[in-house]
């Protein structure tokens, strides 16, 4: 039992790091129909530019401060660079698209910071034993931040005069431009809320999981599936997915085989995609977040 | 909806296209404040393209758009939209999944920073009292007369000087359609420039102070309802069948229909 709990709690902390990176997903996607496998790369771009940051002599927190809106910054620009010009975009152009553009920051993260996985300093506190379960004060953190980072997502699209205006663009694209919102102003903001939610993502989980030119790749990867089990559209869904992801990794990793632990992720990505595909394969008008 | 200064509405020699398909041949329209011009004429006609030339959805390929003095003619729709010219669009694309309340507060998004919500939303809703009770239903559950109050309520948001409507009768029934065109003339006692693009001719010609008829991108006849129902030959070329094809009202136009329009 004991056992159970503690691969249940570590879980939670993993899953809520997949949470972040889905809700990423899922702020593209219910605002314009892109798929963004930039959306890992976040994470790990953040993750690095901290630990850089905090090589260079900077303390923790301000590293941290440096590094979100570095990352935000990123997601912006290449948005702007890659994504603004293109006329049609369906959503497997933006697969394509973003594809190669993930690949390409992928190399530049290899060339700037080598093949080495590194890690940030664990963040302060101490670890608790819990009825048992020992909990590490770094998956305390990811829990807690990840927890106000989702629900300020959550609050910001269903509560903000902004949030709606990106929901709205999402459901009547031409309605919105007459009503004055800007589908250009609107999918830059989608991107900046997705480069925060990767960043804090990839910092959040360095302490534990480490960062490096290939962890977007898999968190990438684990964001969507989780992203994919609210059809890329529900941020509820999609945080909750992560949340359950990481626990049913944590589990399978623990009672049959660490071996399987990544293949679990595509174990559910197939079952969704043969039992649930609408929210990929259908046009996703009735937007729901 | 009364705050901003009373702006009218002059088209110029306007030409539009879908790519090599011209649907506008030199358009020439002017909508004063306080008047309501009706745009008639069959499907096809180039109606709908003259709104979304004026409205930025379409760039003109010649011609020009002034909004009051200002010339539009090259802005995109979101600065038209600030600069106070309301499109009501075709179907009325509300926004389905926001709730009413919501679709208001988007309405007014080109005033967001400006104050005076709760003035435009309590005047929008004196139009169409109904929607307070639908106020926090999801926009798409909304019958189609009440999606129509919607969207010409959420255009009013944005205190607009001049405003625009396709087809807002489309798919109504008669009760329904009377109400609507009820609030046109109410917006126009307003002071409002209202361009109301129409396939129901009767309904049309009731609150309209002026005609115009498309035909295949030009206008083909110009003037009060009165003299165009009494005009044998626009009757019978343009308006005898194009009302009913949209409505299903029968509304052939009868000196009757002209003579209400009053004006």
């Amino acid at each position: 039992m004991i056992d159970l709990l503690q691969l249940v709690f570590a879980g939670l902390a993993q899953g809520a790091v997949y949470g972040l990176v889905a809700l990423g997903f899922v702020a593209i996607f219910s605002v314009r129909e892109i798929v963004n496998l930039v959306q890992g790369e976040y994470a790990a771009l953040a993750g690095l530019t901290a630990i850089s940051a905090v090589g260079a002599g900077l303390p923790l927190l301000v590293a941290i401060l440096v590094a979100i809106p570095i990352t935000i910054g990123i997601a912006v620009l290449l948005e702007r660079m890659t994504i603004a010009p293109v006329k049609k975009m369906t959503p497997l152009t933006s697969i394509i698209l973003t594809l190669g553009v993930s690949t390409a920051v992928k190399a530049l993260m290899l060339l700037i910071w080598g093949p080495e996985a590194k890690g940030l300093p664990t963040f302060p506190g101490s670890d608790i034993v819990l009825g048992g379960v020992s909990i590490r004060s770094q998956e305390l953190w990811v829990l807690g931040v990840s927890a106000v980072v989702a629900y300020g997502v959550i609050w910001f699209y269903e509560h903000t005069v902004r949030g709606k205006s990106l929901r709205a663009c999402a459901e009547q694209p031409v309605a919105a431009r007459l009503v004055g919102i800007s589908p250009r102003t609107a999918t830059v903001v989608a991107f900046a809320v997705a480069g925060l939610v990767g960043g804090v993502a990839g910092i959040v989980g360095s302490p534990i999981y480490l960062s490096s030119w290939t962890s977007g790749l898999t968190l990438g990867l684990k964001g969507f599936v989780a992203a994919t089990l609210g059809g890329l559209t529900s941020l509820r869904v999609a945080m909750l997915g992560g949340l359950g992801l990481g626990i049913l990794e944590n589990l399978v990793a623990g009672y049959l085989s660490s071996g399987y632990r990544d293949a679990v992720a595509f174990v559910v990505l197939v079952l969704v995609l043969l039992f649930k595909p609408h929210g990929l394969a259908g046009k996703s008008s009735a937007v729901r977040v | 909806m009364t705050a901003r200064p009373p702006a009218g509405l002059t088209v110029t020699g306007l030409h539009a296209a879908y790519d090599r398909l011209q649907v506008l041949h030199g358009i020439d329209l002017a909508v004063a404040p306080g008047e309501v011009l009706a745009l008639v004429g069959a499907n096809g006609a180039g109606k709908t393209s003259v709104l979304r030339s004026v409205s930025g959805l379409l760039k003109p390929a010649k011609g020009t758009v002034k909004l009051g003095g200002t010339d539009i003619t090259s802005y995109g729709a979101e600065k038209i939209a600030s600069l106070g010219l309301a499109h009501v669009p075709e179907n009325r694309l509300v926004f389905p999944t926001l709730t009413v309340e919501d679709n208001l507060v988007l309405g007014g998004y080109v005033r967001r920073k400006e104050g005076g919500f709760a003035e435009r939303r309590a005047e929008a809703l004196a139009l169409f009292p109904r929607l307070n009770d639908r106020i926090l239903l999801a926009a798409g559950a909304l019958s189609g007369g009440e999606q129509q109050m919607l969207a010409m309520a959420r255009a009013l948001m944005s205190d607009p000087s001049v405003i625009i409507l396709d087809e807002p009768s489309l798919g109504l029934a008669p009760k329904v359609v009377g109400e609507i065109m009820t609030a046109l003339g109410i917006l126009r006692d307003k002071g409002l420039a209202v361009l109301l693009v129409e396939q129901n001719v009767r309904a049309a010609f009731k609150v309209a102070d002026r005609v115009m008829v498309m035909d295949r991108g030009r206008v083909v006849a110009e003037g009060t309802p009165a003299d165009l129902a009494s005009d044998e030959r626009v009757r019978a070329a343009y308006l005898g069948g194009s009302s009913t094809s949209s409505s299903g009202v029968a509304a052939p136009v009868t000196p009757k229909a002209g003579t209400a329009a009053g004006s």
